[in-house]
This record gives structure tokens, sequence and C-alpha cells, in this order.
């Protein structure tokens, strides 16, 4: 039963804090000067330049506007796009969240299953040869930028002979590459963490107990060591999904993928306060929801933690 | 009686940055079969690197098993095994109990699996019926609702409780030889002496040997048949419970009991204690460990080290005021 | 059309000039157009395709087409908001829907690049003496989905766009329309405006004056037909939000649109005349950096590039050996500085002298070889290349009125320093020129342009020895504030582009009351504004074209209100595979509804 009090309790924040960020955002939106539509009226004759500005809830001062939009908030509708015709966050959502997601958790089970697969060998080789290399690969590969990772993958592999496309989102070949850019961002972040977690758990005494038992070397290894190793890992997942999700600004320009964080940073530049705000509701609920998840998660792999302060034993 | 369990010249050390820790400097060692024997020493003194050793859980490349050792487990010698054969003997033949329940068992695994994990690593039965097996063996070590703790984390459990699945998880495969590894020292006084009580049941009735490994003298009185005293890395006196209690020759044996609290002693009056610390075992002594902090001590004990030698019957000691002709021995102070 | 600067950046190697040396393929270059309904009263039979009609089997070079027929280009920058006709308003726009559509005139380019105007779906035009009724007979063709194109579509379209509530950007372009005013003011029902559908394939346009750029500003698809039917009554354009509802009539239709990405084109077969329409399918797409457009045009992968300044060279020797093909085309927009007419800065500006100082001090020459590789063409005028006067360029009949005196300043540097200083006296400033510091408003950031930036402030700080602060605003919305404001000294900039060919666009917009000055300067000159109504008056080419080069001598080398630095050429590389692919300069920057791929 705490746990319902726990869910309701937890879901009431998440309603406050994302007031808090859309109230915010509309704030910082409109503190800078010039609105997204007004280079397009020079020529307007009054009327209809009084027409544009009232189609897009321009033409009254920033408290009205702000209640309104808090209001639109409330039932779902963000509005519409001052910039793209007919475009609302509800569609551009559903037509580039998918794309931004697909080549996120790409990008993740890349990145993230190399990363873990480099911090058991590097525990397992801790101080020897074998580490170091990882260590030092690891720290390359998380600092090369990534938009001059993706140019030089475009380079390599441009032409007709190799097979993959270096532009463009259709089909799973056009996928690889923008996969391969975005990936190691993850490797050297999860490497590490697995690595100093299974370090960690190794110099537990009920890894000497296992092997105490004489069960096979294989099974102290996975059913003892990983299986505990992994916790920190899986209480990180939630939040690198969710941030993967959301797509990458660089990536997606430089492959001319339709996905997401393209869009968003296209919005705020171009100022269509409509379309930001819906997009940093959303993502920003979409991390607050996966807080949550985390939260629950943390409790499910590892039976020593308690969502709250339970009764005394 | 013939020996389930013979140690011989056992060394081992620890190589760590500051240099080579040499725990363990020549332990000689026996257990028969159906005996419990215990080996008190105070930390640090190498008793629990030796049990680990018995099971070979010295881990490389830090721990160094040096080769000379010998650890022989009915006549085979256990440093030698194969890795199928070690499989055998650890959980199966030989078994250990470690201090921390909480932290020697999976924090991840309910405990009725940690113990059907070892049935099943040892023998092909079912997992049904390992699950039975575990559940019996927990009702066996005094759990009221056996099934129920079966399904529970070990943080679920009190300390002792905890202790209990570790010795019911020694136990599930019968083995011929039991090593406790300070069993009693992470518990409760009330508790320590209702697990005592545990394992001496389950020796009786299962005829397993038992080597206890402890610093309190207070807890091998009733269970140990001999006592093995060590002391920076080494045997310094070994004989039955009578001798080491009644008869106690090593100096340092005599300090140790000594500086056992009494019930009888004033409130008023100092705790006793062994003055001085225990030598660095980076760097031994080459006379006797226990040199600087003996009351007894003779030019040569600085000079040369002292070999267990023994007195009467099977009761050994090392110490040159004890053993050398001339200076009056036998179990005085 | 104002475009900020930052559009222009990305197209900034984007380079009008002319087809001639591209090769010596045949076929490439177009043959001289028939100029078919370019007089009044015109009437005329199908347009010709520029280059070849017939089959490439019969053409000189005995080339064959290529099994595939599909074409790749780009999809400059991502200015693609809307698929609404109506709502359009920036080239790249109009480019796409001008292929998917068809409106009463086609633009192709002829064999020097300058753009030339085809009937499409119109058959023939009549022109009343008096100049105000404009009769045009539609061709007999039909939509994708079988209905016959009506003049109705039209009326429908027009009524549309002078519909108040539907807020078009585009909506004040068709103001020489009776009641076009009065209905965006909405004082009349736009049905009311003077566009009728006499029967079905007869539409009738009555003006309030006499305007003989009219038949150009047809050439925008703004006003391209619509089928209500299918649209409804939709004020807010969401139908143009998708490909869903939009029908064409034109050469292609779209098969594809992601915002942001790309658009797919394929052949509309109901097309009426889908039989020179060879090319299956076009696909443009967005690529953001450089680098990737180079590796796809060597690649093969794409057809057309532009904008990779940094790979011209290795490109142009390839051209110069014919491996690829070399285009430099005008695209009908000037680089300029403006001042503010009043206030500005420090105010020193609006001064007569200090602004011929300003100008004549610029070696245009040489900033332009500097910054560019000689690619622009230094400007002494205000109409740029492209532009004709009733089909003949306007630099045939109106000469550039800086020309001499900018040659007798450019290196007279005491000359410049004495202008300057007397301007400064009759501002009453308190010191010398060496305590003046003037503020260099842009948006620019491409290297190209900062470059010439740069040159400009060391032309004014050494000549004139005064100080320049370079005032940089990447922020669309902030500089637009900027502007309005008059924050700044002199502001660069390249933001306008043709929408129509004549020069009467550019003219109108320093008019006082066309709303647009205030964004330029704010210029107010009654003497400008008496010569720009005497242009309703006046219908003779020749005449006009006085007028208009009074106009531009009173801008530019009476009060000097701009400075004019350079008319913009666009360089493209393309494939040699490519025929019939016309650069035209104006509206749109390519027309390739006739092109075709030959095998290669």
């Amino acid at each position: 039963m705490g746990f319902l009090k726990y869910a309701l309790r937890k879901l009431g924040l998440m309603v406050v804090t994302l007031a808090i960020i859309a109230s915010a955002t509309f704030f910082l939106v409109n503190a800078v000067p010039g609105n997204p539509i007004a280079a397009r009226t020079l020529r307007m004759p009054e009327t209809v330049k009084a027409e544009l500005y009232a189609k897009y809830g321009f033409d009254k001062p920033l408290w009205p506007r702000y209640v309104i939009t808090m209001r639109g908030l409330l039932r779902g509708d963000f509005g519409m796009s001052a910039v793209y015709e007919g475009d609302t966050v509800p569609n551009i959502i559903a037509s580039k969240l998918p794309v931004s997601a697909r080549l996120g958790l790409q990008q993740m089970l890349v990145g993230v299953t190399l990363g873990i697969l480099l911090g058991v060998v590097s525990a397992l080789k801790n101080g020897r040869a074998a580490d170091f290399a990882i260590i030092a690969l690891a720290a390359f590969a998380v600092s090369i930028p990534q938009l001059v990772f993706s140019l030089l993958l475009q380079k390599f592999f441009a032409g007709a002979k190799t097979g993959l496309p270096i532009i463009g989102w259709s089909g799973f070949k056009s996928t690889i590459l923008p996969t391969i850019a975005g990936a190691f961002v993850y490797t050297s972040f999860y490497a590490r963490l697995m690595k100093s977690s299974i370090l960690d758990v190794i110099g537990q005494e009920y890894i000497m107990t296992a092997e105490s038992k004489g069960i096979s070397g294989f099974r102290v290894v996975t059913r003892h060591v990983l299986r505990n190793a992994f916790v920190p890992i899986i209480t990180y997942l939630p939040m690198t999904v969710a941030m993967c999700v959301t797509g990458s600004f660089f990536v997606e320009s430089v492959f001319t993928i339709p996905g997401l964080g393209y869009y968003y940073v296209k919005s705020v530049q171009q100022r269509d306060l409509s379309m930001v705000m819906g997009l940093t509701v959303f993502i920003a609920a979409l991390l607050l929801a996966v807080v949550f998840v985390t939260d629950i998660l943390y409790k499910l792999v590892d039976p020593r933690i308690r969502l709250e302060r339970a009764g005394k034993r | 009686m013939s020996d389930l369990l013979e140690i011989r010249r056992l060394r081992v050390s620890y190589h760590t940055m500051a240099g080579e820790i040499q725990a363990v400097r020549g332990v000689d060692l026996s257990v028969g079969e159906n005996e419990v024997v215990a080996v008190v020493g105070e930390s640090g003194c190498g008793k629990s690197v030796t049990a680990r050793s018995i099971l070979r859980l010295v881990r490389r490349p830090a721990g160094d098993i040096k080769s000379g050792s010998e650890i022989l487990f009915r006549g085979e010698n256990v440093l030698s095994f194969d890795k199928k054969r070690l499989r055998r003997y650890r959980g199966g033949e030989c078994s250990i109990v470690f201090q921390d329940p909480l932290s020697a068992l999976n924090p991840t695994m309910r405990s009725g699996r940690q113990i059907e994990e070892n049935l099943r690593a040892h023998s092909g039965i079912s997992a049904a019926a390992a699950r039975a097996e575990a559940v019996e063996l927990l009702r066996r070590v005094g759990f009221d609702d056996p099934a129920r703790r079966a399904r529970q984390y070990p943080h679920e459990l009190s300390g002792g409780m905890r202790q209990r699945v570790m010795i019911a998880i020694a136990f599930s495969n019968r083995p011929s030889l039991l090593i406790a590894d300070e069993p009693t020292t992470a518990l409760d006084v009330t508790i320590q002496s209702r697990v005592l009580e545990l394992l001496r049941e389950l020796q009786v009735e299962t005829r397993a040997s038992i080597v206890l490994i402890t610093h309190d003298l207070g807890v091998v009185a009733g269970i140990a048949k001999r006592i093995y005293v060590m002391y920076a890395g080494r045997i310094v006196e070994s004989g039955s419970s009578e001798d080491i209690f009644y008869h106690t020759a090593h100096p340092y044996t005599k300090a140790l009991l000594a500086s056992v609290p009494r019930m009888t002693m004033q409130s008023k009056l100092p705790l006793p204690y062994i003055q001085g610390v225990p030598p660095e075992l980076i760097d031994p002594p080459s006379g006797c460990a226990f040199a600087e902090r003996c009351a007894l001590c003779m030019d040569i004990c600085r000079r040369e080290e002292p070999k267990l030698t023994e007195s009467n019957g099977r009761h050994s000691t090392a110490c040159w005021f004890e053993t050398l002709p001339g200076t009056d021995g036998g179990g005085l102070l | 059309m104002r475009r900020r600067t930052l559009a222009l950046t990305l197209a900034l190697a984007l380079l009008t000039g002319v087809v001639a040396g591209c090769g010596a393929q045949d076929g490439s270059s177009p043959s001289a157009p028939t100029q078919t309904g370019a007089d009044e009263n015109g009437s005329g039979a199908a347009p010709q395709n520029t280059g070849d009609t017939a089959a490439p089997e019969d053409s000189d070079g005995g080339e064959k087409l290529a099994a595939v027929q599909e074409l790749n280009l780009l999809l400059f920058d991502n200015r693609v908001y809307s698929l609404d006709t109506g709502a359009s308003h920036n080239p790249f726009e109009w480019h796409i829907l001008g292929q998917t559509g068809e409106g009463l005139f086609r633009v192709f380019a002829d064999e020097n690049g300058f753009d030339v105007r085809e009937l499409a779906g119109a058959e023939s035009y009549e022109i009343s003496d008096d100049g105000l009724t404009y009769t045009f007979k539609l061709r007999d063709h039909n939509w994708e989905d079988g209905a016959p194109v009506t003049a109705q579509n039209y009326v429908d379209a027009f009524v549309r766009v002078h519909t108040p509530e539907n807020a078009f950007t585009y909506s004040f372009f068709y103001q020489d329309i009776v009641n076009a005013a009065e209905a965006l003011a909405g004082a009349v029902p736009p049905t009311e405006i003077g566009v009728r559908a006499v029967d079905d394939k007869t539409l009738e346009i009555k003006l309030t004056a006499p305007a003989p750029y009219f038949l150009d500003k047809l050439t925008l698809p703004v006003y391209y037909p619509v089928r209500a039917d299918l649209i409804g009554a939709d004020t807010d354009s969401s139908w143009g939000s998708s490909i869903e509802k939009t029908i064409s009539n034109g050469p292609f239709k779209f098969a594809e649109w992601v915002r942001d990405t790309s658009v797919t084109l394929v052949k509309n077969p109901e097309y009426w005349d889908a039989d020179s329409v060879r090319l299956e399918k076009v696909t443009l797409t967005v690529v953001n950096e450089d680098s990737t457009r180079a590796q796809l045009f060597n690649a093969g992968q794409l057809d057309v590039v532009s904008g990779a300044a940094d790979y011209f060279a290795t490109w142009k020797a390839q051209a110069d050996a014919g491996e690829i093909v070399r285009v430099e085309r005008f695209n009908g927009r000037l680089a300029r500085l403006d001042f503010p007419w009043e206030g500005g800065t420090t105010g020193l500006t609006n001064n007569l002298k200090i602004r011929q100082a300003l100008s004549l001090a610029i070696d245009r020459q040489e900033a332009v070889d500097l910054a560019f590789n000689g690619l622009q063409l230094p400007a002494y005028g205000l109409y740029p290349t492209g532009v004709s006067i009733s089909g003949t360029p306007v630099r045939e009949l109106v000469s550039e009125p800086l020309t001499e005196l900018a040659a007798q300043y450019v290196n007279d540097d005491a000359a410049l320093r004495k202008l300057f200083d007397d301007g400064l006296a009759e501002e009453g400033f308190e010191g010398t020129r060496a305590d003046v510091t003037l503020s260099f408003f842009t948006t620019d950031v491409v290297e190209s342009l900062k470059v010439l930036q740069e040159y400009i402030k060391q032309t004014w700080e050494t000549k004139l020895g005064i100080n320049v602060n370079i005032d940089l605003v990447t922020d669309q919305g902030l500089a637009y504030q900027k502007m309005l404001g008059f924050e700044y000294d002199v502001a660069y900039s390249n933001n306008i582009s043709t929408d129509y060919n004549d020069p009467y666009h550019w003219a109108s917009i320093w008019s006082s009351t066309g709303g647009t000055a205030q964004y330029f300067g704010g210029y107010n000159s009654p003497r400008y504004d008496a010569a720009l109504s005497s242009l309703a008056a006046e219908s003779d080419p020749a005449k006009r074209a006085e007028i208009y080069a009074e106009l531009e001598r009173i801008l530019v080398a009476e009060d000097y209100q701009i400075v004019p630095i350079y008319y913009s050429q666009l360089e493209y590389f393309a494939q040699p595979y490519i025929r019939n692919f016309d650069f035209t300069s104006l509206v749109s920057p390519y027309e390739y509804s006739r092109a075709y791929i030959v095998e290669h």
C-alpha cells in the first residue's frame, strides 16, 4: 500500500515540476525581443498583419498569453507552429520521435553493449596491458566531437560501392553510419561504470563464499559477480534511454535525419514558441517519468532498497 | 587415528605495494576424522589465511601459497588438484563458514537459493528436490518457518539467522571437513552460544570434522578437542584442550589466558592485556616473534627462532624457555 | 522578398551566370526560345522547351537516354514551411511548388541565363488597350485526378490570397488588382476582387492602373490554381502541412515530404505536356554540411551542387577539364549597405557628404576579388543583373549611375577625407575624423562575407581615418528589431530577392508608403515618391526605362541612401550527363521539368 501512496506523491511532484518548467520556458523564450513572424509582416497591409498576429496570439501582451498557453497545456493543446503552417506538437512528435528513438536506441545498443563488454574485460584484466588499452581507447572515443566523427565517417563511406548511404533515413543501411557516429559517447561511461562496479563486487566476501561452494567459474561470474555488478548499470540505463531517445542534433544534422533533436534546435533558433514549449514539456515529462521508473527499477533489481522508510523488522 | 587433513610446511604470503607480507610462515597442522580442532590467536596472526588455504581461497596474484607447502586431504594434496577435482572438493567434501554472514551472502539471491546452489553443484538433483532439501536444511538449523525464510533475502534476516543459513549451506552436502572462520565473532553473546551449540549438534550428527578459527578462547573451551595457538604466522603451541588450558606452556598462551576478563575480577582494576604489538610480517624478525613482548625473553630468543617441540604426549610448544634444558619449564605460571 | 542574409549565406556561393562555356555538350545550352505571348495581344502555340524537344537519338550529339531518369538535388536549407501555394513566401518553396503545379506562365532560362517567361497554363492572352484588363485563355489540361483545370480554380486562388483571415505573407503582392487592397483591409469581401471566370476556360483580371510588369508577377506560385473542393475553406492552411491534400496540375507531383529533410517528386502522367517530361523522379535533400555535399557530388549521388565553397577550386579544375559542368548564374540580388535616413547610432550617416565619402571610398572590384575570388560583380547601381524591362536586360537600357564617380574618387584619399570633414562640419561634430566611431551592423557569419566586411571596415579606417565597429547579431528576431529601430550607422544586407522581372520591384521598395522602407533605413524622399508614381501613367518601355534610371540615380548617386557593393552571382557545379536543366535566376533557382539524363 505504501507503493500506491508513493506513486501518487511522485506523480503530483511531476505535475508541479512540469508546470514550473513550462512557465520557465515560456518566459525565457519571450525574454528575447522579436518573434518568429515579424519578419514576414513587412509588406503586409495592417489588417492582414493583425490577422496574422491574432492567429498566433501575438496580439496580446505577455501575461494573458501566459495564461492562455498554460490553460492550453492543461488540455494538452500546445498550439500551432508559427513557422511551419499546420504543424502541431503532437504530429511532430508522432512523426519525429520514432526516428530519434530508433536512432538513439540503436546507438545505445551498440555503445552500451560495447561499453559493458569492455568494462568486463577491463575489470578482469585489471592493471594489465589490456586494461590500459581499453581505458585509453574509451577516453579517445569520447573526446572526438560527434560532429567531426560524423563527417569523417561520411568521407570514408561516401560512394555507391560501399553500399552505405551517407545521408538520409530510409532502410536499415542508412541507419548504420549515424548509429556508429553516436554510439561511442556511451561506451566510455558504461565501460568505466562496469569496471568499477565489477571490481567493487569481486572484493566482496560473498564471492569467496560462492567460490567455496565449488560451483563453476562461469556461474560465479554470472550469477554472483555480474548479477550484483549490474545493479548500478541498470539504474543508469533509463536515464540514458531518455536522453538518447530525444535525439542528437549533430548526428541528425550531418546525416539529414528527420529527428526530434534537429527539429527542436531549429525551433529554438526560429523562436517558434508553441513548438519549443510543447517539445520542452514533452521531453521534461519523459525525463521525469524515467526518473520515476528508475526508482522502481532500483527496488526491483536490488532487494536491499526500500522505496519508503519501511517498518523496522 | 588417520588424519583427515594434514597441513605441512604451509607458507602463504601476500604481495602488496609495500612489500611481501608473510602471513603464514610455516604451519603444520592436522585434523582427524570426527574431530573438532581450534586455531586461536589474535588478529593478524594468520589463522584465517591458514583456514582459507585449506580450500585454496587465497586469491592470486596478490595471495600466494608458497611451493613446498602441502595440504593433504585424505592423503591427496589439495594444492595440486585440477579444476574439476577442486570443485568436487569445495562445498562437497570440505566447506567453510565465514565470519560476517551479511557480507558473505549474495544480497541479490534468496536464502533458499543460496543453499540450493550448493546442493545442485554437487549432485544431479532436480530444482524441485533441491528446493525441498534446502527447506529441510533450514528447519534442521533451527528455523521455525523454513519455507518462508527460504524465500527471504539475507538482509531480511537477523545476524544469527544469517549465520545459520551459512551453516546450512556449509552442511548441505554433508562434508567431511568444515572450516568455521570466526563464526561467532560478529554475533551477540547470547546468539553466539546458540550458534556454537548448533555447530556442535551438527558435528555429532554428521561426524564431520571442524576446524574452528577464533580469537576467543572462551569459545573453544566446550567444543574443541585440540587447540593450536598461532602467533605472527606460526604455531607457537598445540595440544589437547586440557593441555592448553591447564598446562599452558608458551608465554604467549599464558598471556592470552590471563587477558580473558573474568566475572570475578574487581571492577576498578584495569583490564589485563599483553604489552606491545605483534611484529610486522613484511620483515619478520629472525628470532622468536614474541620476544619483544615476552617477560621471559632470553638472548637466544632474539637470535634464533624456537622450533615446535613436543614436550609430553601431543603437547608441543615453540619456546626456548620451555624447551631448553636447564630452564624451568613444565607449565608454570 | 526580403531575405535574412542567413538564408543567402547558405546559398552564398550560389551565383547566377551564363551557361556559356559549360563544355561543348550539346543539348545543355538552351536554344533561343520563341517569345510567345511576349507582345501585347500575343497569342501563341505551345511553348518550346529549351533545348531539344526531339528525342535524344535525333540530337546532334547522338546521345541516348539513360535507363534511370532520376535527379538528385539539394533542398536548400530547410525553408519549405508549407505546401500551400497561397502561403508560400520564399524561393525555396516557390521552386518546388513551381514543379508540382502550373500557373499561367512558366519561366525558363535563355542561353545567356536571363529568365524567359513562356505560356504554360494559359494558351494565349489579350491585354486591353487601356492596359487595365487582361484576358487569359486557358489551355485544355487536367489535374492529376482528371478534373479539368478551370478559370474558377484561379479565381479561388486569388480569393484565398486576398482573404485577410488567411494572413498570407504574400497577400500584398497583387494589389494592382481591382479591390485587392480593399479586400485585404476588410472593407470588401474577397470575392469582389477584380478576378473573374468568364467561362471555364477564360480568366479575366482587372487592374486599377496599367502595370506593364503585371505579367511578370504571374510567375509566382502564390496565385497558382487551387482545388477549393479538396482543400475546403480552412484558414489555417493545415492542408499545406502534408502532401495528402496536395493535387498537381504540373509536371511533377509529390511522392514524399519529410520536414527539414527531403522532398521527393515523381512525374505526373496527367500533365498536359507529359511527353516532354522525361524525369521519373526528383529527390531534393537537405544537406547541412559542406563536406557531405562534396562527398555526395563526387560519388555521383548528387547531381547539382552549390555552396561548398572549399571544394570549388577542385571542381573548377574538373570543369575546365570537361569532367563536370560549371555554371555561373546571377540571381537577382544586390549586396549593399543601408544608411538610416534619420537617426542611427551616431546620426552621422544621415549626412550626404559623409555618405558620399563612405560609398565612394570602397574599391568594389578589389573587395569582390578578395572575398570571392572575383566571382561576384561589382555594383554601381540598384538593379541587379538578370532584371529586364519588357524582355530587355536592364543594363542595356540604363547605365549604372555610380561608375564614373566611383572611379574618380576611389583612390583619391584627400578628396574623400575632405568630403567627410565637410560632412562632420555640417553635422556640428566636435572633434576630428579620428574621434568618429561608426557602428557597422551585420548578421553574417559566412567566411567570405566576413572577409568582405572586414575589407570595407579597413578601407574606411585607412582611407578616411575613422573607427568602425562591426556589430554582429545572428539572431533573426533581434536583428529585425535592430533594423526597425535604426540601431546602426550602416547596415550590410543582401536580403532582397527579385520577385518578378521588372525594376519596379526594386524601385518600389524605397517608396515611403510601401511599408518596406522602414526596414531599410526609413528612406523618405518626396522626389523619389513622385518619380515612382509617374510610372503608373507610363507604359512605353523606353520612357519607363528613363524613369527607372532617374529613380536609381536619386537613390544611389544623389541621396546615397544605399551603397551598392555587388550583384550576386551564384556558382553551381553539375554532373555532365544532365540536359535541359535550366538555372533560372529570379524567382526560383532551377527549372527542370524538361530535363533528362543521358547515358553515362
